[in-house]
């Protein structure tokens, strides 16, 4: 289970749940106006487009599937809200015929208090939507053809990117001191590694760190994808750059923390170190397979010749 | 190297605790010196700091079974741990014949066992000796320790050939004398395969 959704979450979640309910009920009463005049398909139209808005907005990295199930649940808590609504406004009415009640609760204004309740209850479960994989790269600047040409001088480089270049230049740094017996490649294995966000926050420059941001971080969690951690593993240190990291914290903490404008650039390009504690016990087993043994040729002894020393 | 002096039936073998700082070298040898047989060892001497750091080098000279009459003699040393003492670390690697790497397991301390590793290596290359002609073992310390690494990842990282490994406990004087059997039937087959081959 995820670590934002709790208790509280689920708590929050039935609560919500009646509430809309409640309102719904309430607002089904309501003469709307402009509930005559939208036809059905327009609302539909809308409302897929605002869900499907919100999913993205909740979850940037969300996969093709993952939105469109986003919707999907989001639609069905939507229809059961209505649906409530209107098993309720039967029941007042002491009527079995369900539909005058259904009619009357999926008009404009109770559809929009349903949707918006809807977003409510569902927003906690968004951590279940499944991310994008590695898949391609996002193509940058610096990979294109104009920066990869030597007789160019002038290259534009974000600050992120030049984040991203300090931080691999520091640990191609460490690749060059490559000890014999040690790996010097890393499988490749998709998935990501999933921290905790206030641990994340700690780490950061105080000065980037709001205490909006910390409060928003308590019951947040932050992934990284595995290709950037696994060619770190061999060095006994991961590092990424303070812009680096800054990418992969979800928005609404993004958004509260010291933005990149107002902070150094030097701040940006720092290098934060994460604890191997809080990564290792996280990566698959086929991440530290060793190949197979390989010992020279002073280690193959017969066992039974050993020295034994004597010992009290 | 290792001698061997046919007169007095005797083989003298060099080996080195190596690894970083405060990993529990010195632990190692003052256990071996305190549980074995006082005939078979001779005095231990430590050159330390009033911390009880190792400034210059432990020593400790050690007598195994005989074979095929001739007494072998292990000289054990130990090295500075600390970074700024490389000349004295590059100073106690001449001449040996085997090395235990002592490796501590804690998770704070995995980088400095990588960086340690790797100026073994890069010492042994100043003699012309490397890893893959110098006997080694590797010794995981402080398994009791509660914020160790899995053994898996510190193979990861020291020890991917998989040359022989033992988790231990030097203070408690678990695995102690396991590696050091080890590496010293490790000096002693290579010096004997050496004596066939007439590589010496």
């Amino acid at each position: 289970m995820r670590k934002e959704f709790t208790a509280i979450s689920a708590f929050s979640a039935i609560i919500a749940y009646t509430a809309g309910i409640v309102l719904c009920m309430q607002v089904s009463h309501i003469e709307s106006a402009a509930g005559s005049q939208i036809a059905g398909p327009v609302l539909w139209i809308v409302e897929v487009a605002v869900f499907g808005t919100a999913v993205f907005a909740w979850r940037p990295r969300v996969s093709f599937a993952g939105w469109v199930g986003g919707i999907a649940a989001l639609e069905v808590m939507r229809v059961a809200f209505v649906s409530g609504a209107a098993l309720v406004l039967a029941i007042v009415a002491e009527t079995t015929n369900m539909a005058p009640a259904l009619r009357e609760a999926s008009a404009f204004v109770p559809r929009v208090c349903a949707a918006g309740f809807a977003l409510m209850v569902c927003y906690p479960f968004r951590v279940f939507l499944p991310d994008r994989g590695a898949g391609p790269r996002r193509r940058t600047f610096k990979d294109s053809a104009a920066a990869n040409d030597a007789a160019l001088e002038l290259v534009i480089v974000t600050a992120r990117e030049r984040a991203a270049n300090v931080a691999a230049a520091a640990r191609g740094e460490a690749k060059v001191q490559n000890a014999p017996g040690i790996l010097s490649s890393s499988p490749m294995i998709d998935g990501e590694i999933e921290l905790s966000l206030s641990t994340v926050l700690a780490l950061m420059p105080e000065t980037l760190v709001t205490d909006r941001a910390l409060a928003l971080s308590d019951t947040e969690t932050m992934t990284i994808p595995l290709e950037v951690v696994l060619p770190q593993l061999k060095e006994a240190q991961i590092v990424f750059s303070v812009a680096e990291l800054r990418a992969w914290i979800p928005l609404t903490v993004r958004k509260a923390l010291v933005q990149p404008a107002e902070s150094d650039i030097e701040m940006e390009n720092g290098l934060v170190s994460v604890p191997l504690n809080l990564v290792v016990p996280q990566l698959p087993p086929e991440a530290l397979e060793l190949p197979p043994p390989s010992p020279p040729a002073w280690a193959k002894v017969d066992a039974e010749e050993r020295v034994v020393f004597a010992t009290v | 190297m290792a001698s061997i002096n046919y007169a007095l039936k005797e083989i003298s073998c060099k080996v080195v605790y190596y690894g970083p700082g405060m990993c529990g070298k010195t632990t190692n040898l003052q256990y071996i010196h305190q549980h074995t047989a006082a005939d078979k060892r001779g005095n231990m001497v430590s050159l330390a700091t009033p911390g009880e750091r190792t400034l210059f080098f432990d020593f400790l000279p050690l007598e195994a079974a005989q074979i095929y009459g001739f007494r072998t003699k292990f000289q054990v040393y130990t090295v500075p741990g600390q970074v700024m003492y490389n000349s004295t670390r590059k100073l106690v690697l001449r001449g040996v014949d085997g090395v235990i790497f002592v490796c501590d397991s804690q998770w704070e301390k995995t980088r400095e066992n990588v960086e340690s590793f790797r100026n073994l290596a890069e010492n042994l290359s100043t003699y012309g000796y490397s890893l893959e002609t110098t006997p080694y073992v590797v010794q995981y310390n402080k398994r009791d320790l509660p914020n160790t690494a899995p053994v898996e990842y510190l193979q990861y990282l020291i020890n991917p050939r998989q040359v022989p490994h033992f988790e231990a406990t030097a203070v408690r004087g678990e695995g102690v004398f396991d590696v050091l059997d080890t590496i010293c039937t490790l000096v002693l087959a290579q010096m004997s395969q050496r004596q066939k081959t007439g590589v010496v």
